[in-house]
């Protein structure tokens, strides 16, 4: 049997560079379309956050692409994560931070907040790192 | 584990997301990696030792020389881009190395993963 590589994959695209995350976004879907399970960590950092915002609204005929990465990770179940740093500094929230700072929550719910350590330690042990 | 570098090419102070990546980096050091880091393009700048950083934000030189004290000792700096903004090695807030363009690419190959701020 064929072993497959795993990737891990940190976004730190901003999410108004439409074209370079779409480009970033049809990457990832033919690794994932190799391998389902190709993806072993997907790390959303600085103002890539962005992407795990719920209620992000595009005006007519423009393209949603906050939807359609979550829509990616959600139809896949990857392992996603965004930093908690560069969440919070960004107005995201999880439940736990939305009531111990008394705020919304405002995390897709496909996206979990995880530290560094998360970002770390895929890097260690998967065959693959890339930077989008 | 695997060797890491860290480049970093962004003007200090322009965004919140540069100190993301000095913490970043100081957190990959005390995770146990070992770290090189490579300054060039505007990212020169960051390295300045005399800097006043805008109101409430932290001083970007005063995080880099906290390197030493997380045992990333490894700092390279692009030397033609040093030149560019009339910096040299007494303007920086530490010791570095100093690296041309020429070697740049030879020197980026020995790495296992390379992280761009």
């Amino acid at each position: 049997m064929v072993k497959i590589l795993t990737y891990t994959v940190l976004l730190n695209t901003p999410f108004n560079k439409t074209t370079s995350l779409q480009s970033a976004l049809k990457f990832c879907q033919e690794i994932v379309r190799l391998d389902h399970r190709a993806i072993s960590c997907l790390f959303l950092q600085t103002d890539a956050a962005y992407l795990g915002m719920t209620n992000m609204i595009s005006l007519e005929n423009q393209i949603n692409i906050s939807y359609q990465w979550q829509e990616f990770v959600s139809t896949h179940q990857l392992p996603a994560f965004i930093c908690t740093n560069s969440a919070l500094q960004r107005g995201i929230t999880d439940q736990h931070f939305a009531e111990v700072y008394s705020k919304q929550v405002t995390l897709a719910p496909m996206f979990q907040l995880a530290g560094l350590g998360t970002l770390f330690t895929a890097i260690e042990n998967s065959d693959r790192f890339i930077q989008l | 584990m695997k060797s890491l570098l860290f480049q970093l090419q962004c003007l200090p102070y322009a965004s919140i997301a540069q100190e993301e990546a000095l913490e970043t980096i100081l957190f990959a050091a005390s995770f146990g990696f070992t770290i090189n880091v490579l300054f060039s393009a505007e990212g020169v700048l960051q390295l300045r030792a005399s800097q006043q950083p805008p109101n409430m934000q932290k001083n970007i030189a005063k995080m880099i020389t906290a390197f030493p004290s997380f045992d990333v000792t490894e700092v390279f700096v692009c030397k033609e881009d040093l030149k560019k903004y009339q910096l040299n090695e007494a303007d920086l807030a530490i010791p570095v190395q100093l690296i041309s363009n020429n070697e740049i690419n030879f020197y980026l190959q020995s790495f296992d993963i390379i992280i761009t701020y």
